[in-house]
């Protein structure tokens, strides 16, 4: 075997590999492995001082290939590729040994652990020997967007980039923009109109000469790869669009929780029991009434409901808490002489100028009623000489009480859920859902509204429940990386793909079926398959299944992938 | 507009602390001249408006369109959608003319709240017709604050091509985050996030990095801002230096260490912590021997260092930058514990801060990461004995965690920090997993786990058998030779005495103790608590009044990593789109209510 | 069997002081710092809740009000200004009004100038009351004060004593009556042993003469202030019932005119002061004040002072027409303080909380005994 000079570096990440990995142990292990000329441990190897460490050893020890033990290349491989790059030999001289997620984090026993440690070091090692140089390449940048949803996230999205001077066209499924911010009027805490910013947004975006709007339109497919999309998007009920894009923002949104699915309120069978979007609009337009007519006296407004319930939803909606102080407030004003109750069990008023806003409605004497998380309040039926046309039985957690409170119009506070299509546009454009049907971003913290997809970005509420803040920052952010993207013009795509040997394929084009993401093309004149490089994601089906083995996987050599299996045997066999 | 319409204006005042610098009369009087008012009336808070009473006048003076303007008028707005409906109106007709969220709160509140009602009036959003004008705009950028916020909109913009000048006041980038070991809900490690950022900012030819170093003056307009930056004398010189140490260890002088949230000390030459970036040392001209002996004495480092980077005679110079657009992300303080004296924070050694014990649990901390309660030692050099941590000291049998310390309280700070909760649900997860023996309590009054997965982490949390107490505890007291903390359990309808090896006080996040002066500087507003004002809370959370001026992160308003990354991203996409585009925003105030007037007016015409 | 919420309750009780109960967000730090909350009486916030939510049976059963001394230390320490202490406070004149029968007290904590007119009223009689029967039985002259042909008779005003004294004794004795039905009585859980009324009744005069609960309160002083003015009310009490004779003699008897004087001071010192502070708003405890606090403070000061005046004018100066003027004028204050304001306002407290100790103890002792009944019954504890 060529004989290399391999630096190994091991990182402690902290405690998160060393508390149960012995890191000094694993350095020690590799600095007598064949071909390898230094190893060393460090707390951080992504730190400073850890990658100039590597890119000193480099151009000292001039080694020509480098394995770091540390996290899961997903989290650091960009990270360390440059630093080799920096150093001046080919990034793809890099091989990741990941520690953490598949050794330290999964395992407590220290000793085993450290032995697979050592294992995967080797196998690592072994692997790294026969990486061969890649060159990125780069490809043309498009500089239009597509913007999924009409909403306020898409809105803004939208008004940022044609700001900037770039075209975007802007999907929407209603016959109208503003999304679901178009059934609210008054917007908590400060309680401005929802209508003045909705109104203000979409005159600037009709006005727009960079934004084609489409309404009654649906995505219907996307293919190609970042900055070369091709969208087909139905418009109306049988007009058909083809759009170039270079990113793709999905923005499309929640649907509120069915309150019809919690029986026992009785949503749907009892007359005055409604949603929190259905008193919005009686708010909005100055009717508040009974089914029968009535004015009413006693609100109820029932928190939580779909939310913060493993039956329906386990997570928190993270809006209707203050929503519903806003309609504590709005009723008062309304109806002076009404009386408010709302039933919660934490009130998640977290946001700037809400707790002030919880505050003052408590000072309106809002009566705030407990319920423990898990339960849910009864409604009954108010008796012949009660004042009110319903009751509601609790179990009132501050005062321990079982009580019950009389009431006119009970309010569900219904959550935010993923929409019954967000599994679709998900396959549409290849990005993933987490288990309640939101859209995953790529890191909650280092990359918000990036996803796994490059050049597919989300934003708002499809990504989480979230306030319209939130939404807005989240849709700014998605504009930024899409216009930095513009702004460079071109844009690199990883050197790691599938090839076709042409002298050893059959031309079977078992592989063009197989491919995920479309990217095998087959010539019917060479009779021949070919991979269009920019568009393979190197998942490896198709050099699997090849029955010629003509199809190899860059940076994936069967090669490499053997000598790396060996290093793991050895290594078992080794002790024994 | 057709037919000129028949518009009521009714001014209506909320009873607020401190009411709003507007000439309520002047204003009506302005709103008289408008075209299409028919009826203008400043009511006073008391009584409330009664919608019945509303509706006859509505009817009676045949009003088609109502204006409710105010200080927050949305509170009325209901009222007088009510009247409006009840009076066989259109309900859709009833405008808000909102002082407090088109900025009336600043100097020229009665200019602005004219202009404001007049588009109400003229039924078009103040935000269209009040749209800044364009100006042109240099495309470089100044980033002050090197946290994660900064951190992140300085890449943004870096990435895209453009040059970004990033101003740090400390002698590192990377803020509080820096200081954390795990981040919730997900528990990966700060650093992890972090450093490679870090790294990226150092090494970024786009970023012109200036630590310790401070903004002392902006002059010039929007687009075109001249900045004054004081560079303080390191007498290191970064870029030269390897860090080899060797000078911190011949350094005499110990001072508490501020990225150790002062539990353990650092040299007077010192870095701030090994993977801090610029990776070189400095001197802290107020405790170096060498600068305050004027030369005397000491001197050991300037003899220790091999390459001979250290010099004395470096001076603080100020340096000054033109720029287009600046982003403000300067963080936040944390609240301080020795207010509340019942919590007994410096009395009793073992009640640490927040900030304390993600010190004390990091991987890089003084233990190395183990939970360790605080001993009594001597100290050598003093020959005093102090309280420190030591790795092989006694570890904690059990921890109190107590919730909103210093904030949702009036006598401190009224607003929820929006973090607590989640990192106390962390620490509790931290010491299960440390010290699985250790009983661990957490008192609280609500849980506000709103974020994704933070719900999920608070269910995890009850599994590992935190011992979670409804009620906010009262106080730490010494009973009968133990530490022990009161509380109330709401839930249970008890008393609760715990006796307990170590407190932890989850405390607030307070606006940075500068951001006064800065404000000043820069020409931006703060809000009722001290963090900068946004443009509009909901759909402009990241503008300022000032064009060209942005905030991002804690500075505006607690929030988390998430958040604050997303709002610092967008704060880029706000720098990006103007520079891209050649136009900038200038200022609002440089608009003149005729000028928003004639704009509003053209507008509700088209 | 669930328990009627009721939203009205809360706006009621402002008109007792409870203005700010409703701010409450329930952290628990009141009933954690209060020194006299301990189980199973949580208090304040526990009553708080109760009140907010217009729990009505609750709290008039509820003990608790009188269980806590205002030492102010709740509103101190209330991170939400929800005035903890000051709503205790009002509890008690809310309860107060619910004991009393008459529906007299209601009116008077409701509107302050109903309570005046009332003791204007009563004064107004008092004065013409002694105009008649005072000429006729002594046949007296104004310018005799005692013995043979004086103004009045000592036993005249005697008698009048004790007929005053029966009725305020029936009315408070009947409000006592419906204290003990509403927290005790009433509740059919509590089982208490006849026994235990015997064994507990000690704690009535303990506490009435020592007020020592309020003693374990971090702050001394109010406690002392309390307890002079308690003592002096109830020395001069036990001389008019009991020793009017000697008050009256000519001479004057230190046995009996000793403690007169003493306790003359303390109510005229501790009324003052406690007027000054709340004036001056310094003490958590004197930040609020309600109309009545203040009618009765001023009666106090009123009555004290002509009392003081009448003794003046006739022992030293011996101008026997001068002082029974003044007498007259001093008792049309006692007699509204004594006729009006221990029955039905402020005053009564003075029994209302050593029976609450009392009773509290037996509910007590009733609670633990359950506890220990379901205990040995194998189910568990109520949460």
């Amino acid at each position: 075997m060529e004989d290399r000079r391999i630096g190994v570096y091991v990182c402690n990440c902290g405690t998160n590999i060393a508390k149960v990995v012995d890191c000094d142990a694993v350095s020690d292990f590799a600095k007598k492995l064949p071909g390898v000329a230094v190893a060393r441990s460090y707390k951080y190897m992504c730190s400073n001082p850890g990658q100039e460490m590597i890119i000193q050893d480099i151009r000292e020890l001039s080694l020509d290939r480098v394995v770091v033990a540390a996290c899961s290349p997903r989290m650091h491989e960009p990270t360390f590729r440059k630093a080799l790059q920096t150093a001046g030999i080919n990034p793809y001289f890099l091989e990741m040994a990941n520690i953490r997620e598949q050794c330290s984090w999964v395992h407590d026993d220290a000793r085993a652990a450290t032995d697979k440690a050592l294992a995967l070091a080797h196998a690592a090692v072994r692997r790294v020997v026969h990486h061969e140089p890649l060159e990125k390449r780069f490809v043309d940048m498009c500089p239009a967007t597509l913007v999924l949803g009409g909403g306020i996230a898409g809105l803004t999205a939208a008004l940022e980039l044609s700001d900037a001077g770039q075209p975007v066209f802007l999907v929407e499924k209603d016959d109208h923009l503003g999304g679901n911010l178009a059934r609210v009027d008054l917007t908590a805490p400060y309680l401005d109109s929802a209508r003045d910013m909705l109104a203000d947004r979409i005159r600037r975006v009709l006005e727009s000469p960079k934004i084609e709007v489409l309404l009654r339109s649906t995505l219907q497919s996307l293919s190609g790869f970042v900055g070369n999309f091709r969208a087909e998007i139905r418009v109306g009920a049988d007009g058909a669009r083809t759009v170039d894009v270079g990113s793709v923002l999905v923005a499309t949104g929640f649907r509120e929780f069915d309150a019809r699915r919690i029986e026992h309120y009785g949503y749907g069978r009892l007359p005055n029991v409604v949603t929190s979007f259905e008193l919005e609009r009686m708010l909005r337009e100055g009717r508040i009434l009974t089914r029968g007519g009535r004015v009413p006296k006693y609100f109820a407004m029932i928190h939580c409901v779909g939310s913060r319930n493993p039956e329906y939803h386990g997570y928190c909606s993270r809006v209707c808490c203050m929503t519903a102080l806003k309609y504590g407030h709005e009723i008062k004003s309304a109806l002076p002489g009404a009386y408010v109750y709302d039933l919660y069990i934490d009130m998640h008023a977290f946001g700037k100028g809400c707790e002030d806003f919880y505050r003052r409605t408590a000072e309106m004497k809002t009566m705030f009623l407990m319920y423990a998380k898990g339960t849910t309040p009864e409604i009954v039926p108010s008796g012949p000489d009660d004042d009110c046309e319903m009751l509601i039985k609790v179990h009132e957690v501050l005062s321990g009480e079982e009580i019950e409170v009389p009431a006119d119009l009970v309010v569900l506070m219904v959550g935010m859920e993923a929409r019954e299509d967000a599994a679709d546009v998900a396959h549409l454009v290849s990005i993933s859902q987490d288990k309640d049907g939101w859209f995953i971003e790529s890191h909650p913290k280092l990359d918000p509204v990036a996803t796994t997809t490059e050049g597919v970005f989300i934003a708002g509420t499809c990504q989480a429940p979230k306030g319209i803040p939130g939404s807005v920052a989240q849709a700014e952010a998605a504009a930024a990386r899409i216009l930095g993207k513009i702004s460079r013009g071109k844009i690199e795509v990883d050197a790691v793909f599938a090839e076709v040997d042409e002298t050893r394929c059959s031309g079977c084009r078992m592989c063009n079926e197989l491919c995920p993401y479309a990217a095998i093309e087959y010539d019917a004149a060479t009779k021949r398959s070919r991979v269009i490089s920019a568009v393979c994601k190197a998942c490896g089906c198709c050099v699997a299944a090849c029955p010629s083995g003509a199809i190899q996987g860059r940076h994936f050599t069967d090669r490499q992938i053997f000598s790396q299996i060996e290093g793991v045997l050895e290594w078992a066999s080794s002790q024994g | 507009m057709g037919v000129p319409k028949k518009i009521g204006v009714y001014f209506c005042q909320k009873e607020a602390a401190l009411p709003m610098p507007v000439d309520w009369d002047a204003v009506a009087e302005y709103a008289r001249g408008l075209p299409g008012v028919a009826h203008v009336e400043v009511r006073s808070p008391r009584p409330a408006p009664d919608p019945e009473v509303l509706a006859h006048e509505i009817k009676k003076r045949d009003l088609k369109v109502v204006v409710v303007a105010g200080d927050s008028p949305g509170h009325f707005k209901p009222a007088f959608t009510r009247a409006v409906a009840l009076a066989g109106g259109e309900p859709t007709e009833v405008r808000l003319a909102s002082f407090r969220q088109h900025g009336a709160g600043a100097d020229d509140g009665t200019e602005r709240a004219k202009a404001v009602v007049a588009c109400a009036v003229h039924g078009v959003p103040f935000g269209l017709a009040a749209s800044p004008r364009p100006t042109a705009v240099n495309p470089a950028t100044l980033v002050i604050g090197g946290g994660v916020a900064g951190i992140q909109a300085a890449l943004e913009i870096a990435d895209a091509g453009q040059k970004v000048y990033l101003v740090e006041k400390t002698g590192t980038i990377g803020g509080h985050m820096a200081m954390f070991d795990k981040t919730f809900p997900t528990l990966d490690c700060a650093a992890c996030i972090l450093t490679p950022k870090m790294v990226a900012v150092g090494q970024h030819e786009k970023i012109d990095l200036m630590t310790y170093a401070e903004v002392q003056d902006v002059a010039g307009e929007p687009g075109a801002y001249r900045v004054k930056v004081l560079k303080k004398a390191r007498f290191v010189d970064p870029d030269a230096c390897v860090a080899c140490h060797a000078c911190m260890e011949v350094c005499p002088v110990a001072v508490p260490s501020e990225f150790d949230g002062g539990i353990t000390t650092r040299k007077a030459i010192y870095m701030p912590f090994p993977q801090a970036v610029p990776n070189a040392y400095l001197v802290d001209a107020a405790a170096c021997t060498y600068i305050l002996s004027g030369g005397k004495k000491c001197g050991a480092c300037l003899r220790k260092c091999a390459k001979e980077l250290i010099h004395f005679d470096d001076r603080d110079e100020v340096v000054e930058i033109e720029v287009g657009s600046i982003v403000v992300a300067t963080g936040y303080d944390v609240f301080d514990a020795r207010r509340i004296e019942r919590y007994g924070y410096g009395v009793h050694p073992n009640v640490l801060t927040a900030l304390e014990f993600e010190r004390l649990t990091n991987a890089s901390g003084p233990t190395g990461g183990a939970i360790v309660m605080k001993t009594l030692r001597r100290n050598k050099r003093t020959k005093q004995d102090e309280w420190v941590f030591d790795a092989e000291g006694p570890r904690p049998g059990s921890v109190a965690i107590v919730h909103c310390v210093g904030s949702r309280d009036k006598k401190y700070n009224p607003y929820c920090s929006r973090v607590c909760c989640m990192y106390s649900l962390k620490f509790a997860h931290l010491v299960k997993e440390k010290l699985p023996d250790a009983v661990c309590y957490e008192f609280y009054i609500d849980m506000r786990a709103f974020g994704k997965g933070y719900e999920e982490f608070f269910e995890r949390i009850r599994l590992e058998e935190v011992f979670v107490v409804r009620g906010r505890s009262a106080k730490v007291v010494e009973k009968d030779g133990r530490m022990t903390i009161k509380g109330e359990d709401i839930l249970k309808d008890r008393l609760v005495e715990f006796p307990v090896d170590m407190v932890l006080l989850s405390v607030g996040l307070e606006p940075a103790c500068a951001s006064d002066r800065l404000a000043g500087i820069l020409g931006i507003d703060r809000d009722e608590d001290g963090w900068f004002r946004e443009t509009d809370y909901n759909i402009d959370p990241t503008g300022t009044e000032r064009g060209g001026i942005h905030v991002a992160g804690v500075c505006q308003g607690p929030k988390d990593i998430p958040d604050a990354v997303a709002q610092a991203s967008a704060v880029a996409a706000r720098v990006l789109k103007s520079v891209v585009s050649g136009r900038g925003q200038g200022s609002r105030a440089s608009l003149t209510v005729e000028e928003i007037e004639s704009r509003a007016r053209a507008l509700a015409g088209a | 069997m669930a328990i009627r919420a009721n939203p009205r309750l809360v706006e009621e009780l402002e008109h007792y002081g409870a203005e700010d109960v409703a701010k409450c967000y329930h952290c628990g730090n009141c009933s954690a710092v209060c020194p006299f909350s301990r189980e199973p009486f949580l208090f304040p916030r526990k009553s708080m809740r109760y009140l907010q939510m217009g729990l009505e049976e609750k709290l008039l059963g509820n003990l608790e009000p009188w269980l806590c001394y205002y030492c102010g230390e709740c509103s101190e320490e209330c991170p939400r200004e929800a005035e903890p202490g000051e709503t205790m406070m009002s509890m008690r004149r809310w309860l107060t009004s619910r004991y009393d029968f008459t529906g007299i007290s209601k009116l008077f904590y409701r509107s302050w100038k109903a309570e005046l007119a009332a003791i204007l009223l009563v004064a107004l009689l008092t004065g013409a009351g002694f105009l008649l029967f005072g000429f006729r039985w002594g046949g007296g002259h104004l310018g005799v004060y005692a013995g043979e042909g004086a103004f009045l008779t000592t036993g005249a005003v005697h008698v009048f004593d004790w007929i005053l004294g029966c009725v305020l004794a029936a009315f408070l004795g009947i409000n006592c009556a419906r204290m003990w039905w509403f927290s005790i009585g009433k509740d059919r859980t509590l089982r208490i042993p006849p026994l235990a009324y015997l064994r507990q009744a000690f704690l009535l005069p303990v506490h009435f003469f020592t007020q020592k609960r309020y003693a374990e309160c971090g702050k001394k002083r109010p406690w002392a202030i309390h307890l002079a003015l308690m003592l002096s009310y109830t020395t001069m009490l036990v001389l008019i019932m009991f020793f009017l004779h000697a008050m009256h003699s000519e001479r004057t008897v230190w046995a009996a005119h000793g403690f007169g004087y003493l306790a003359t001071i303390g109510l005229l010192g501790t009324s003052i002061y406690a007027l000054r502070g709340r004036i001056r708003k310094e003490e958590t405890h004197y930040k609020h004040s309600h109309e009545t606090d203040w009618i009765f403070l001023i009666l106090l000061v009123f009555v004290a002072g002509t009392g003081i005046l009448q003794n003046v004018l006739y022992r030293v100066f011996h101008l026997d027409v001068a002082a029974n003027v003044v007498y007259v004028v001093h008792m049309m204050g006692v007699v509204p303080m004594l006729g009006l304001e221990v029955p039905f306002s402020k005053w009564a407290h003075l029994a209302y909380r050593p029976l609450a100790m009392y009773f509290s103890e037996l509910q007590a002792e009733a609670i633990r005994e359950r506890e220990r009944a379901v205990a040995a019954a194998g189910a568990p504890l109520p949460a």
